[in-house]
């Protein structure tokens, strides 16, 4: 892997003749849990202000000779990142880069940029009201993170982002917009040599700096499944997240629980809770699990969550069955069937992350930023094919909890209590599912 | 393998970015598009039907919509050889990504991507649930659930109330004004002979199409393709004789409100002419000028001054409608956000756009379909979505090539004709707490 220092930026770079665009990718690593505790939504503020005016340009001048080249520039700051992605038609490429050049580096940084930036920020946030999912995985976020600051989205809240000054945003940007925290990927028809040349351009005009280390929070999970309700009257069908503690993108025990959870509920047609919920019973119109639930996989652990969508009088029913089938999975992993379905799967669809210049591209980025190896089809192969149904359970008894669960969803909470006590009747008082916490939806973006 | 004369090559064109695509069409009617692609060992499989709700409800023997894409859903339940959950193990032990389908007014699709070495294997499958599906009342009854699920998901978003109202008032004779999904008493009342009889109707050969983008040729696919396909029997298909919509002559207006919406939303629609009219070209540039990137007109006056969340507004086929779609911000109002709207479709009709702005808002074209169409499923997607628009596949890259002679005058002139208040309908959905305030028609109750 290159190194990151002074004069040679990091570049991953993917060359293909035929492209008609040239990609790129500037990830700063930086994002949300770099904040100052009472900042939440600083990492996002900053990356936007970035391309809202340079020392040369106004913001509609910067954009305007953008776009009119033939080229889009966009950014999103993640909780230990900061993505600026963009795209140019191929004969721009040397144009757009002196462009985002200017941009990364040159910055105005304006207290009038950053109070219209607020302003759309706040009716952003207050906007997510309206979204029945965005709603219950920001329930999720408070509960299980709670105390940190992954406990809310890197937007930040109302509160929080009324609280950042231009102070804040500058001295975030000094700290951390800096070449060792820098890391350039491009796809294009362009030669190496040529980008190369661009991106150092670039690299010259930050300060060295100082790589950061991006701070992870701890995860904590309920002593038994404990239900969080978004009271929202009205609610016909909502998305039910369960969640609980999953894994980092290094953990050994990545690929075996990957493999099971394929089985269990990742590939939406094929998986238990599919066949099951869906298929079956017919509770809900979809159902999966995924190790992703906040993000891709980082250094950071991330949640394990089984979401899904049923109709409100199939909510109970979703839930219980849900825990009954990760119980029985827990305990007794896949069967062989199970397992040779996901070793095929997994390993037959691995040439699509190779598909195209810009996938090859996004692969060898997320291996470089997250330590983790990029392993060859062969290897791959024989990793996978190597997962046992004892490594399965294994893995999931080391990280994972029978009982742990949070579970959230936006539901009218009154007509959820009462679901609650008809279809529990003969349900022990020690099993029964009760509502822990009650959320409304000001509550969560106040 | 199949006869070789029993396909014809119907036409090949060169595209833009080097690809060749070829037309062949089987002695049954049955159509298939090839794009040989060869940088990775993938490919790309769709089946579009020429079918969707607009069949079904102009269909006399049905009438009604919602079983389109009920049946949609039960092309995934088996056939005599591939029972109940069979079809998904076998793409899913292949690799294949990218699977699913959908429905929409005038089609339905299928479509996933697989390695090009179990090309075979997927031509076989696709066949195999195009002729010998079994439909089964017990799972008929199961998908039903699901699909109410679906409905009931639907109709929980503001945003889709607001759609629906706009087709429903917009047009008053085309069958645009039915949701494609369909009621919940329509979907629970679809009968097993209804299923069957719209299968025998639709899915056959001459009402179909098979695109192909990616590591393969015509030596390898199309005998596959004939021997898979070759021997279905082609079908009459009811023509799609739509009833004319009149000519609107006056503004409407409705107001409903939604249980879950916390701030306002927008949308207007006016009437266009269909994608192969002339004026499809400067209409589709002032989508983009409106629309696309930061630049856009609509996000300077809406968005960056904190009265809307998004904005947007762009031309869309079948229904062919001009559409601004705007979600306010809280604390703002749809009448507000209309007045800046119809202050913006005043300039335009009055002021030509700025050498700058044509620039911008070609190249921003241009940008989006060169990075569309480098991707196998996103090529295959816009050449079967323009070929079930209009019939010509080739339409959205002659739209393209015409930006190169376009002048703001015609941008200016398509404003003037389309974008009058008599040929528009306004729709606002409000948060039930809230009073109207710009209501001229009665309230409506919904969901």
């Amino acid at each position: 892997m290159p190194k990151a220092r002074a004069a040679e930026p990091t570049l991953l770079f993917e060359a293909d003749p035929t492209l008609l665009t040239t990609t790129v990718r500037i990830v700063f690593l930086t994002g949300s849990s770099s904040e100052p505790k009472d900042k939440a939504g600083l990492a996002n503020i900053v990356s936007e202000l970035v391309l809202r005016g340079t020392k040369k340009r106004s913001r509609g001048e910067f954009q305007a000779a953008l776009e009119r080249m033939g080229a889009g520039f966009d950014v999103g700051a993640a909780h230990d990142k900061t993505i600026f992605s963009g795209e140019v038609i191929r004969e721009n490429t040397q144009a757009f880069f002196k462009l985002i050049q200017e941009t990364i580096s040159e910055p105005t940084l304006s207290k009038k940029e950053l109070d219209l930036l607020r302003t759309e920020t706040l009716a952003e946030i207050n906007n997510v009201k309206n979204s029945n999912g965005a709603l219950a995985g920001m329930a999720l976020r408070r509960v299980a993170f709670e105390g940190s600051r992954l406990s809310v989205s890197g937007s930040g809240t109302l509160s929080s982002v009324k609280a950042i000054d231009l102070a804040d945003v500058k001295a975030f940007y000094k700290q951390h917009y800096s070449q060792a925290n820098m890391v350039v990927a491009v796809a294009s028809p362009l030669p190496e040599k040529e980008i190369r040349s661009l991106v150092e351009k670039l690299a010259a005009k930050l300060p060295e700096g100082v790589k950061n280390s991006s701070p992870t929070s701890d995860l904590k999970v309920p002593a038994r499944p404990t239900l969080v309700v978004v009271d929202k009257p009205g609610t016909a069908t909502g998305t039910v997240f369960m969640g609980q503690g999953g894994m980092t993108a290094q953990d050994p025990d990545r690929f075996a629980m990957e493999v099971g959870n394929f089985s269990f509920g990742g590939e939406p047609l094929v998986s238990r809770l599919f066949r099951k919920v869906r298929g079956e019973l017919g509770y809900t119109y979809s159902i999966s699990s995924t190790y992703s639930a906040m993000g891709s996989l980082s250094y950071q652990k991330g949640m394990f969550a089984i979401v899904s969508t049923p109709s409100v009088e199939f909510t109970t029913k979703t839930i219980r069955k849900s825990l009954q089938m990760w119980s029985d999975y827990r305990t007794q992993g896949v069967d062989r069937e199970e397992l040779d379905l996901a070793s095929d799967s997994i390993v037959n669809s691995y040439p699509f992350d190779f598909e195209s210049a810009d996938k090859r591209l996004a692969k060898r980025l997320y291996c470089h930023l997250y330590g983790v190896p990029l392993l060859s089809p062969a290897d791959y192969a024989k990793t996978i094919r190597g997962v046992t149904n004892d490594g399965i359970k294994k893995a999931i008894a080391k990280h994972q909890s029978e009982n742990g669960w949070w579970i959230t969803l936006v539901a009218d909470a009154n007509a959820m209590e009462k679901q609650l006590a008809e279809e529990q009747k003969g349900v022990p008082a020690a099993e029964r599912l009760e509502i822990g916490m009650r959320f409304t939806p000001d509550e969560l973006v106040r | 393998m199949g006869l070789a004369t029993s396909y014809n090559k119907v036409t090949s064109h060169k595209l833009f970015n080097g690809d060749t695509l070829t037309e062949y069409k089987l002695k049954n009617g049955f159509r298939v598009i090839l794009v040989p692609r060869h940088q990775a060992k993938v490919l790309t499989y769709q089946v579009w039907f020429d079918v969707g709700s607009l069949n079904e409800k102009m269909d006399p023997k049905l009438n009604k919509t919602g079983l389109a894409h009920l049946f949609e859903h039960m092309m995934f339940r088996g056939s005599e050889k591939y029972p109940d959950g069979v079809f998904d193990q076998i793409t899913s032990r292949l690799g294949a990504e990218k699977q699913n389908a959908t429905t929409y007014f005038y089609r339905t699709n299928y479509y996933e991507s697989v390695p090009s070495d179990k090309l075979e294997r997927i031509v076989e499958l696709e066949a195999d649930r195009m002729e010998h599906l079994k439909l089964d009342a017990d799972l008929l009854e199961k998908e039903k659930g699901a699909v109410v699920g679906e409905l009931r998901r639907a109709n929980d978003s503001p945003g889709r109330l607001g759609w629906d109202e706009l087709m429903r008032t917009a047009y008053q004779k085309v069958p645009f004004r039915y949701t494609v999904l369909g009621s919940e008493e329509e979907i629970k009342g679809f009968t097993l002979e209804e299923a069957q009889y719209f299968y025998k109707t639709f899915y056959a050969p001459n009402n179909a199409t098979l695109i192909v983008v990616g590591d393969t040729t015509e030596k390898d696919l199309l005998p596959l393709v004939e021997k898979y396909y070759g021997h279905m029997k082609p079908q009459q298909i009811p023509a799609l004789n739509l009833p004319e919509e009149p000519m609107q002559t006056a503004e409407r207006r409705v107001r409903a409100s939604h249980k879950q919406a916390t701030s306002e939303l927008l949308l207007v629609g006016y009437h266009i002419p269909t994608v192969e009219h002339g004026d499809a070209v400067p209409l589709s540039l002032l989508g983009t000028h409106l629309s696309r990137g930061r630049e856009a007109r609509l996000r300077k006056v809406l968005v960056d001054k904190g009265i809307a969340v998004s904005a947007f507004g762009g031309a869309s086929a079948r229904p062919d409608l001009f559409e601004f779609v705007v979600a306010l911000a809280e604390g703002h109002t749809a009448d507000e956000a209309l007045k800046i709207v119809d202050k913006e479709v005043r300039s335009l009709q009055t002021t030509l756009l700025t050498k700058g702005d044509m620039e911008r808002s070609i190249n921003q074209e241009r940008l989006k379909l060169y990075s569309e169409i480098g991707d196998n499923s996103e090529l295959a997607n816009f050449l079967g979505e323009t070929l079930m628009i209009c019939g010509n596949y080739m339409r959205g890259f002659e739209i393209l090539e015409a930006f190169d002679n376009i002048k703001a005058k015609s941008i200016q002139a398509v404003a003037k004709t389309y974008l009058q208040t008599k040929n528009r309908s306004v729709i606002v959905i409000s948060p039930e707490k809230a009073p109207a305030a710009i209501a001229k028609t009665p309230k409506k109750k919904t969901k």
